[in-house]
């Protein structure tokens, strides 16, 4: 027994004291330790199962059960397109020609808070927002209007949008975007931010010119569809001049997944993943070897880092895909028959949204709580060059708006609640696809692992970087 | 590339973010086994015996 104590002292010895958590927030100072809120997270997913499969017998999400709230004016989502198109162009102006240093610039904080951000987290309380001032969707809606008008019958129609591209264009537009906030050391250099978001604007022009405005938008435009997305949590549809009100998640349960969707949500999780692993220990042991790899074959330091980031960014996605993996193919076992892999991914795909957005309220809160407010002194001097146009230049961030500690509980509140969305959707969706409860249940054993693993991949990303 | 023993007590804490998994994973395996046994149970029920 002394043997056993001598040793569980000397383990608590190698146990580091709580570390400081980043200095812009102060420190967290927390009633218990980390580890333990993991604990107590997925153990509120342990109970949230159990407690759906004692009193969730029914599917309640395959039949819709949406109402009419209110009806929207044309002109209101034509003034929203209006706003979205100058938005954009005050971006691009801004990075072209105003201030080259990053904090005097609105582009940097207009594309990586507002955008980035800002709107899904506006889509997720609000409904598809995005979508009402995408200013590329806009701009193409006017340019098919005026063509319409001009051409007449004689306007040829747009291509069928080919099924096996699907979601794969979204996916891949998440990982370049994600790419250039996380890897590129540029990636805050406001002319470059310009000059990306030009060329992304006209990718889309030319998309949505060859297969029409709304096929494109909803499959091809990465955010588009993601944001699209996550604004099927929200309880509000915004969709062809009506308001809706419907059950929060309900929507989800009517998307339908096409190839490149499951792709498409690993990435989003994955890369958001990465953001919070690279602020850690861990990746800042492992970067370096990496980096000292590809600079063995020949690369420079900064192409030699950006390359080991680029692994990382991968890696972790994979990561991501195998965990539901994992869990699809348990799944797949269970029943009569064994189904197919890729159609039961497909059928639970829309389970990992609410995660998605989890992890996006988790990693960036406090960059939105922060950075969101220079809006206020960037919009009165979008170029840096000294203006104040509204009065608000001389605003300064108020650090105070939450504290280190609120920081952690709006992280861990936000990712159990994601995880328990998920599990709610999961369970809802088996109920439906299985014959009999039992199996429904036993496919969800399958369904609760993944949740709890992406649960404490995210708290333990989370400290990590608290800790860094 | 060597291990890095020093921060042995970070990995000892690190570890602690998956034991839930690890349980999960534990409590996942038995109860495929008790699963199986019941099936095969319910079926050699289910045979007329001769």
């Amino acid at each position: 027994m002394k043997k056993v104590l001598a040793g569980v002292a000397a383990l608590t010895l190698l146990v580091p004291a709580t570390a400081s958590a980043h200095g812009i927030v102060g420190r967290q100072d927390l009633p218990v330790p980390r580890w333990l809120f993991v604990w107590a997270a997925s153990a509120v997913l342990v109970a949230s199962f159990a407690g759906l499969a004692a009193l969730w017998q029914q599917p309640q999400f395959e039949t819709p059960r949406e109402r009419v709230i209110a009806s929207v004016p044309r002109v209101f989502e034509v003034l929203a397109g209006v706003i979205g198109v100058a938005w954009f162009g005050l971006v691009v102006y801004a990075g072209f020609a105003g201030s080259q240093t990053t904090v005097d610039n609105i582009a940097p904080t207009a594309v990586y808070v507002v955008f980035w951000v800002g709107f899904p987290v506006a889509s997720f309380i609000f409904g598809d927002v995005f979508r009402v001032f995408s200013p590329w969707r806009a701009i193409g809606r006017a340019a098919g209007w005026i063509a319409k008008r001009v051409g007449g019958e004689s306007m040829a129609e747009p291509l069928t949008y080919p099924a096996r591209l699907g979601h794969w264009p979204a996916a891949a537009t998440i990982l370049c975007f994600t790419w250039l906030e996380l890897v590129y050391a540029n990636n805050d250099d406001p002319s470059i931010i310009a000059a990306l978001a030009l060329a992304y604007m006209v990718i889309q022009l030319v998309g949505m010119t060859v297969y029409g405005v709304e096929q494109w938008i909803t499959k091809a435009d990465g955010f588009g569809v993601l944001f699209g997305l996550y604004a099927r949590i929200s309880p509000l549809d915004l969709r062809a001049g009506k308001i809706r009100w419907r059950r929060p998640l309900e929507g989800l349960a009517s998307f339908k997944p096409v190839a490149g969707s499951v792709a498409l949500l690993c990435v989003a999780i994955g890369t958001t993943s990465f953001d919070g692993g690279s602020q850690g220990e861990l990746w800042s042991e492992i970067a370096p070897h990496l980096q000292d790899f590809f600079a063995g074959l020949g690369f420079n330091a900064r192409d030699a880092l950006e390359l080991a980031f680029t692994v990382g960014l991968v890696f972790m996605c994979l990561v991501v895909a195998a965990v539901y993996r994992i869990g699809i193919e348990g799944m797949r076992r269970i029943g009569d028959t064994p189904r197919a892999a890729k159609d039961l991914g497909r059928a639970f795909v829309h389970t990992l949204v609410p995660i998605s957005l989890a992890y996006v309220v988790a990693h960036y809160f406090s960059l939105l709580a922060y950075q969101g407010q220079d809006v206020y002194r960037l919009i009165s001097d979008p170029l840096g060059d000294g203006s104040d146009l509204f009065g608000t230049a001389g605003r300064a961030i108020d650090y105070s708006v939450v504290d280190a500690n609120g920081i952690w509980y709006v992280q861990v509140g936000a990712l159990i609640l994601g995880h328990v969305a998920g599990l709610v959707l999961a369970h809802d969706r088996a109920i439906a696809l299985y014959a009999r409860v039992r199996d429904a249940t036993r496919s969800q054993y399958w369904m609760l692992a993944v949740m709890v693993a992406f649960t404490c991949l995210g708290l333990w990303l989370l400290s990590a970087a608290a800790q860094s | 590339m060597t291990l890095p023993l020093a921060h042995a007590g970070h990995w000892l804490v690190d570890s602690l973010y998956a034991v839930p998994v690890i349980v999960l994973a534990a409590a996942l395996w038995i109860q495929n086994l008790r699963d199986k046994r019941r099936e095969r149970a319910e079926k050699d029920d289910s045979q007329p015996s001769d």
